[in-house]
């Protein structure tokens, strides 16, 4: 009972900070800062306090029910949402913390940043294909006015319209496929939908639909253009929020309903989920080698990862979900830290591009010191967390599609490559004192930003049961009820 | 006494329509004698104030019948609980006008104190026209409040407006003939312009009327007649010159009333009259409810002045409408319905904000797009909600647009109508840009000339908080209104 008032604060605590920052404009900064530090409490609570061996739903908060559209608009967590949760309350409370010395509009970018939490909050805890439509678009307002109005180039109207128009064509289609289901079925609830079986052509269009969506916002390889784009003109917390969470809508929302709802159709399809997804680890790790951008260097290895982690989806068995799931956590920690620390360079000398660094370990020895282990860990060293991650994909592909598991190691070479030449590039070598007029090392607030995602990328990847245990129970109902 | 039975129901019934034309005559005879007596700036607040009561109570009147269903005055006037809350909208939707309109004027400096007095006369053919039970009745208020629309075009009386009214009312004459024509037609091949006498016409057993070229050749153009009122594509013309030539408040009028008084009076006729009628017109209102969604949608983006923006986007919204109609059922007029409340109000609000943002230094009211450069720095909460209400239109969950949309493209898929939904909902993607060419214009430009704005007063800020939360807050009682909605349609149905 206490959990669930647990769970209602987290639920009401956005709304009564968005009430605060509209009709105050006293403390604005202090009381958002306190409030998600307070829902990063909170869910870290809830993750202590989740059980791990029950396959329901957990905490269910009852909001309304709507008789009209047969629609039950209620949150719960399980083992998969929780922790999506926990990540975005993590990810925005460091967001918060960095903008602390922002000036400009200060209160409306904090507006923008808790009216994210609560869209994504929702998102992951609906059961309803409807809700999760309405919360999945309504993203779109708070990060295309974030990457408008404080992004950092001219370019950046660009970018937020690229972002804009990619997800919202991919999600018409997705809201004609569900609008077909509301009508063939007469309820969108998750539940009732899966004891629902559709006829074999219409599960293959019904799917085209769906998947059509999801792979803009994952991004997959053809419709990756927006993601480059939309990451280098974001501010650094639109970055972090876009690499930590918004991507993984694409892939949760496939985990969560493009596979359950059309299993025979995901199985038919898998070849061409395989084409596209090592097509996206490959060229997108090539590409990356090609850039000279900080940010769109972390963007195009976020779209091998992201490649990666459907590449794990698609394997069919508890490992290389398992393992799906993992790497998607463990993209966001990483791809947000990388994120953070480009964007703290970033304030230091007001340029992104490669060519003007270099030398900077003798300069910044602490931020040089956390640039390697991120950087390591984004090429899955043994011992980060994104190493458990692919590897369980790997261990579970392997068996089911060998060589996919073989082009897909082929990408993680070139990983390591760019990772390791970008440390090389930006921080080792001679100072370029043409450029580097002064040096600053990480201030307090910037190193406590990096140490707590460093602390949880070192002790997930030492310690991965953490996660492995809480999602386990919906691996494995997942395997057991939908595959079979 | 015989007479004083036949009459005594009827004239109960009449009450509200007797309301509204005795108060006009009082209002109309008080304003002139003032005026006359000596001229005063407040003549006309004055006579917006006491429209404002007298309508107020008309609403209370109608109230007072609202569920009542009955047929009268030789079957030319039928009273149903729809039509009487479709006239309680509009009515609203004029207090809010009349309320947001004070400030205008005087920025304006517009003192005649007419626009009260010609607003009370198109509502009076807007009553006329949601009572018609008759083809005559039909033309009669379709007649009234046209014309009243062609004068309040001209009412500034600069080049833009004159020009505006002189095209509206010609283009309007010639639809308003097409009409009348079509509605001979039909009356020489029925033999009556009764609306139950054509549609027991058309019962199976007994109508062959389907066949017959005149009786088709009438209600072609009859229906010609109605998508120019609507402006619908290929009778588009008139509608953003129209719009951008009158003065901002008839504007406001033509988007947010005339659209939706035409769009509900005509959708009764099509879903009654002709309703066995339909697997005739549903393609002519498929097909020209796509073009006009896909023209509009094309056309809105090299668009630089806000007014022709909106026009464009409005032509589109009607295509949703004819859409939804095309479909025929119950959930099409019920998605219909919603669709043009939906869009009444965020059109309203819209206009609202359009008549209350002025520039600091001239008074000038917003022209072109680029008016909006520095909204966000000067004013975020209005920069804010206006962007809402874009996003609205564009049709972004969780706001009412994205719930309207969804009612037209599930009635579209009910009827099986992919092809259509696919295009029109790509095309939906096409319309975001220009909406979001505006939020960008808001939000991201940085001109080297800064706008400074003038404060906005307490009853437009009220009255756009208002419509704002209604639609942010639409996901928590969409269900109450979608049932209440849908039972009236049900009602009017059976």
């Amino acid at each position: 009972m206490l959990l669930q008032l647990f769970f209602k604060f987290l639920f009401f605590l956005p709304i009564l900070n968005l009430f605060y920052l509209f009709f105050f404009n006293y403390y604005s900064r202090l009381i958002t800062l306190f409030s998600t530090l307070f829902s990063f409490f909170l869910i870290s609570l809830l993750v202590i306090f989740f059980n791990y061996s029950s396959f329901n739903p957990q905490f269910r908060l009852e909001l309304f029910y709507s008789s009209f559209f047969n629609l039950d608009y209620s949150l719960s967590l399980d083992g998969l949402s929780i922790l999506f949760v926990f990540l975005t309350n993590l990810l925005i409370f460091l967001c918060t913390l960095l903008n602390w010395s922002t000036s400009y509009k200060l209160r409306e970018f904090l507006i923008c940043l808790v009216f994210v939490q609560f869209f994504l909050l929702n998102v992951f805890c609906v059961n309803d294909l409807i809700l999760f439509y309405v919360f999945f678009e309504a993203i779109l307002m708070p990060l295309f006015i974030m990457i408008g109005v404080w992004g950092s180039r001219d370019r950046k109207v660009w970018a937020a319209y690229q972002f804009f128009l990619y997800t919202l064509l991919g999600s018409v289609f997705m809201l004609i496929a569900i609008l077909f289901v509301y009508l063939h079925v007469g309820s969108t609830d998750l539940y009732t939908l899966s004891y629902v079986s559709f006829s074999l052509n219409r599960q293959f269009v019904l799917w085209f639909l769906f998947f059509f969506g999801f792979a803009i916002k994952v991004p997959m390889f053809p419709v990756h253009i927006w993601l480059p784009e939309a990451h280098v003109e974001a501010p650094t917390a639109g970055s972090v929020l876009l690499a930590g969470v918004l991507l993984k809508l694409g892939t949760y929302a496939v985990l969560r309903f493009l596979i359950p709802l059309f299993p025979v159709a995901s199985f038919y399809f898998t070849p061409l989920i395989f084409l596209l997804s090592l097509m996206g680890v490959c060229y997108a790790s090539l590409a990356t080698l090609t850039q000279v951008d900080l940010k769109k260097i972390v963007a195009y290895s976020s779209v091998a990862h992201m490649s990666f982690v459907v590449l794990g989806l698609f394997g069919f068995s508890v490992q290389a979900i398992s393992g799906s799931i993992f790497l998607m956590l463990s993209h966001g920690l990483v791809s947000g830290g990388l994120f953070f620390l480009v964007g703290f360079v970033y304030d230091r000398y007001k340029t992104r591009l490669l060519s003007y660094y270099g030398g900077l370990v003798t300069l910044m020895p602490i931020y040089s010191f956390f640039f390697l282990t991120f950087s390591l860990s984004n090429m899955a060293l043994p011992g980060t967390s994104s190493f458990i991650g692919e590897f369980l994909i790997m261990l579970g592909l392997f068996s089911f599609n060998s060589v996919a598991v073989l082009i897909a190691s082929l990408g993680m070479v070139f990983s390591a490559a760019y990772s390791l030449w970008l440390y090389n590039r930006l921080l080792t070598g001679s100072i370029k004192f043409l450029f580097i007029k002064f040096y600053s090392d990480l201030s307090i607030k910037e190193f406590v930003i990096i140490f707590i995602l460093f602390f949880f990328i070192i002790f997930t990847g030492i310690y991965p049961s953490l996660f492995l245990d809480i999602m386990s129970s919906y691996t494995y109902m997942f395997y057991e009820h939908i595959l079979f | 006494m015989i007479i004083n039975n036949l009459f005594s129901s009827d004239l109960l019934l009449l009450a509200p329509s007797f309301f509204l034309i005795f108060t006009l005559m009082l209002i109309i005879v008080y304003s002139v004698f003032k005026f006359n007596n000596s001229f005063s700036k407040n003549l006309l607040e004055d006579v917006l104030f006491k429209t404002s009561f007298s309508l107020f109570l008309f609403i209370c009147l109608v109230v007072n019948q609202i569920s009542v269903e009955w047929k009268s005055f030789n079957f030319y006037f039928s009273w149903d609980y729809l039509s009487n809350v479709s006239i309680i909208f509009v009515s609203i939707l004029v207090i809010l006008l009349f309320l947001t309109s004070y400030k205008y004027f005087r920025y304006e400096e517009i003192f005649t104190f007419e626009f009260g007095i010609l607003v009370y006369f198109y509502l009076i053919g807007v009553y006329l026209l949601f009572l018609s039970n008759d083809f005559f009745s039909l033309y009669l208020g379709v007649e009234l409040q046209s014309f009243v629309l062609y004068v309040l075009c001209a009412y500034k009386k600069d080049a833009f407006s004159s020009e505006a009214g002189l095209k509206y009312f010609v283009l309007g004459a010639f639809s308003s003939g097409i009409l009348l024509f079509g509605i001979s037609l039909i009356y020489g091949f029925t033999g009556s312009t009764n609306f139950d006498d054509i549609y027991s016409l058309f019962l199976p057993n007994i109508g062959f009327l389907v066949s017959n070229y005149g009786f088709l050749i009438g209600f072609f153009f009859f229906s010609a007649g109605f998508f120019f009122k609507l402006g619908v594509f290929p009778f588009h013309m008139w509608v953003p010159d129209v719009y951008e030539g009158s003065p901002t408040i008839v504007t406001a009028l033509l988007a947010a009333l005339s659209k939706f008084v035409v769009a509900v009076a005509f959708a009764k006729i099509y879903m009654y009259v002709f309703f066995s009628f339909s697997f005739y017109w549903y393609r002519v209102f498929l097909i020209l409810g796509v073009l006009s969604v896909v023209y509009a949608s094309v056309a809105a983006l090299y668009q630089d002045k806000i007014k022709r923006l909106l026009a464009y986007s409005g032509i589109a919204h009607m295509g949703y409408v004819l859409l939804a109609l095309s479909s025929n059922s119950i959930e099409g007029f019920f998605a219909a319905y919603y669709y043009l409340l939906v869009y009444s109000l965020t059109g309203l609000a819209i206009f609202i904000i359009l008549l209350s943002v002025r520039k600091y230094n001239n008074y000038l009211k917003i022209k072109n797009l680029s008016d909006f450069s520095s909204l966000f720095k000067n004013n975020p909460v209005i920069a804010f909600s206006f962007s809402l209400f874009m996003f609205s239109l564009a049709g972004i969950p969780p706001l009412a647009g994205f719930f309207s949309k969804a009612f037209v493209f599930l009635s579209l898929l009910k009827v099986e109508s992919y092809l259509a939904s696919i295009l029109v909902i790509v095309t939906s993607v096409v319309s975001a840009v220009y909406y979001l060419w505006i939020i960008k214009i808001i939000f991201f430009k940085d001109y080297e000339i800064k706008t400074y704005y003038m404060p906005i007063n307490l009853v437009q800020s009220n009255i756009i908080a208002f419509i704002l939360f209604s639609n942010i807050f639409i996901m928590l009682f969409q269900n109450s209104i979608s049932v209440w909605l849908i039972n009236l349609i049900f009602s009017w149905y059976f």
